[in-house]
């Protein structure tokens, strides 16, 4: 065996890399749940809400839904 | 030409005798190998160490038990009192507790003796050296800066331990010439004599670790005696204060705080050691056989005796920790009350570790953003003080028309110029001591930067219409520039309690819902615009300076943005992954 390819499996021995990304798969899932509640939330406050609360809620619906677009892409990307 | 006759008188001691010199290079072998030790864990250890330091130390006791731990595994307390600096000069710690990390290293210092007395005077510990060294060496040639770590680490222990072989070798090849127990004076003088020696043979040395290294390899060869060694050992650890004291000379109040905290408890706990010493001998010998350590087996009674003299010096000071805080803090006045224009957090000590830099870089930031604040609300004639009050939003507005007489070059040259160019400066000059996602934090934090100076200069551009239109007769323009003041109000008070924000997730969705809300902003976007000109209610000079006025708004608005985003609702991961950045930052290295 090359004494390079030794090297680099002892570096693949101690990689952290993929260890670090099931981490952050864990993280990301947790933060698109959490945004997951919240939208059930303003959905549920949208039914009673007057005219200008509404537009509140949709907008922070909107911006719920980007958030969570963007983790689902980087999931995608991660798994 | 002193220090060449010290050389010369050394280079004779040397070549003359061979013992001695086995023993000095021993000497030197051990500190090489605490150095490399030193520098592997600032490499290998890199964010997660000083994360768990982070954490660890929000209140004295655990500070004390965390700066005990890390030092005994680092085996340097130098290390740990420059991230102790460093963390209290980016204010991650306060005083209270960087004084009980000192503390604790005090006590985590006596695992190096425990090391010498268990491993390196018993079994033939140079035996293990070599493959150390050159597994060390093998990991040293590694790319990753972790693999490099690891490899000095090796190296440190495989000197540390080849360090010892050659001390022990030289002290029993001197036995066979001269006995320096023969030296031995008897009662409280010869402690004194003793203490003084130590103190100067650390001073020298520079590192109490090699000290007691030495002090037990000849004590376990029966070079000195037993009551020597004590007091040998207690003349290292003030001299290993004496050697911080000199360091911290060219620090910041922080470092000069922490080098005269060490010294005040080294000496107060010396000093109790002195009194008490014939009956710490005692306690020592007391405790002996019950953790299992032979009458005759001096060396490890040693380390025991180091222990119990730096734990009753913990316990002895501790209590009086919030007085040495006010003391030393009158003592040594923080240079914080600079001038606006001048970095507060940049300091050189700073620099020592990945997190303390890039916090420290943070809250530069963040006091350019203050900066940055001032132009830019004065710029638009509003006050702070009424944006950030409980008045509701049309009334500040409506209130503030009276121009604020603002030079905002002038004060762009005074207050923030010099500042991003130190921020720059000083992100360049820590760039090698950062780990990768530290790297790229900055990065982006360079970007939002940036984006102030840019933000203050879209200001300039717009305050001549605005000190214009804000109170001009015709109601439908002013009501425009007026809804735009009232939107960077807003803005402003929502980007607060973003900055006040505890939970992160809610911090990253009030900027997001912000992103939203601040698309009208743009008066093509909205449409606004057509509606005004179409019904001739403002003219065409108006029209264009009102279209021009607004974009240069919004980009103010999404700048101010981006820095929330970054400096509060930073969340690593969506960052990692974010192709917008990536462009953003090549766009940063091109220019």
């Amino acid at each position: 065996m090359k004494i390079s390819k030794l090297f680099d499996e002892v570096v693949e021995f101690f990689d952290l890399k993929k260890r670090e990304q099931k981490k952050e798969l864990k993280k990301l899932k947790e933060l698109r749940s959490e945004l997951k509640e919240k939208r059930k939330k303003l959905t549920k406050q949208l039914k009673h809400a007057s005219k200008s609360e509404r537009k509140k809620i949709l907008t922070k619906l909107r911006a719920i839904d980007n958030l969570r677009g963007k983790a689902k892409e980087i999931i995608k990307k991660l798994s | 030409m002193v220090k060449a006759l010290i050389f010369l008188g050394l280079a004779y001691v040397l070549l003359r005798f061979d013992d001695v010199q086995t023993i000095i290079a021993g000497i030197a072998v051990f500190i090489v190998g605490m150095i490399f030790m030193e520098d592997g864990f600032k490499h290998f250890t890199g964010g997660t160490f000083q994360k768990i330091l982070e954490k660890w130390t929000d209140r004295v006791p655990k500070a004390i038990f965390t700066g005990f731990l890390t030092t005994a595994i680092v085996q340097s307390s130098s290390l740990m009192s420059l991230i102790a600096i460093s963390f209290l000069s980016a204010e991650l710690i306060g005083l209270a507790q960087g004084i009980g990390i000192i503390f604790g290293a005090n006590i985590g210092t006596t695992a190096t003796a425990w090391i010498v007395s268990t491993f390196g005077v018993k079994i033939k510990i140079s035996h293990y050296a070599l493959p150390m060294l050159v597994f060390g060496v093998i990991f040293r040639f590694m790319k990753s800066k972790n693999y490099q770590g690891i490899g000095n680490i090796l190296l440190g222990l495989g000197f540390i331990f080849l360090g010892i072989g050659y001390m022990k070798d030289g002290f029993e090849d001197l036995k066979q010439g001269i006995d320096l127990a023969q030296f031995h004076i008897d009662g409280f003088l010869g402690v004194v004599v003793y203490i003084f020696v130590g103190m100067v043979a650390t001073v020298i040395i520079q590192s109490s670790s090699a000290t007691m290294a030495i002090i037990i390899v000849a004590l376990s060869n029966n070079q000195i005696a037993y009551i020597d060694a004590i007091a040998l050992a207690i003349g290292a650890n003030i001299g290993t204060t004496i050697t911080a004291i000199l360091g911290s000379l060219t620090s910041g109040p922080n470092g000069k705080r922490l080098a005269l905290a060490h010294l005040i408890f080294n000496l107060i706990t010396a000093l109790f050691a002195i009194v008490l010493i014939y009956q710490l001998k005692d306690v020592v010998d007391y405790l002996s056989p019950i953790v299992g350590i032979a009458d005759n087996d001096y060396s490890m009674k040693l380390s025991l005796f180091h222990t119990i003299f730096n734990v009753m010096g913990v316990l002895i000071v501790s209590p009086f920790i919030n007085l040495l805080v006010k003391f030393l803090e009158t003592k040594f006045v923080s240079d914080k009350e600079q001038t606006k224009g001048k970095p507060k957090y940049l300091k050189e000590d700073v620099a020592e570790t990945s997190l303390s830099a890039t916090t420290a870089i943070k809250k530069e930031s963040e006091h350019l953003y203050e900066n940055s604040l001032e132009i830019i609300t004065h710029g638009l004639s509003l006050h702070r003080t009424d944006i950030f009050s409980d008045k509701d939003i049309d009334e500040v507005v409506k209130s503030s028309t009276t121009p604020i007489d603002i030079d905002i070059e002038d004060t762009y040259q005074k207050t923030v110029k010099n500042l991003y160019g130190d921020i720059i400066r000083y992100s360049t000059l820590v760039a090698e001591n950062l780990n990768r996602k530290d790297a790229k934090y900055i990065y982006s934090l360079k970007i939002v930067n940036r984006g102030m100076v840019r933000a203050i200069k879209d200001i300039e551009k717009v305050q001549r219409n605005f000190n214009l239109y804000i109170k001009h007769e015709n109601e439908y323009i002013r009501n425009e520039y007026n809804n735009l003041r009232k939107k960077i109000v807003y803005l402003l008070r929502e980007l607060k309690k973003i900055s006040e924000m505890k939970n992160p997730t809610e911090a990253i969705l009030a900027v997001e819902t912000l992103k939203e809300e601040l698309r009208d902003i743009d008066t093509i976007e909205n449409g606004r615009i057509d509606q005004l000109i179409r019904e001739n209610k403002i003219d065409t000079k108006m029209a264009t300076s009102l279209i021009n006025d607004s974009v240069y708004i919004y980009n103010v608005a999404n700048r101010l943005l981006e820095f929330a985003e970054t400096v509060w609702a930073n969340n690593e991961i969506l960052r990692e992954y974010d192709e917008d950045l990536e462009t953003k930052e090549s766009a940063v290295h091109e220019n």
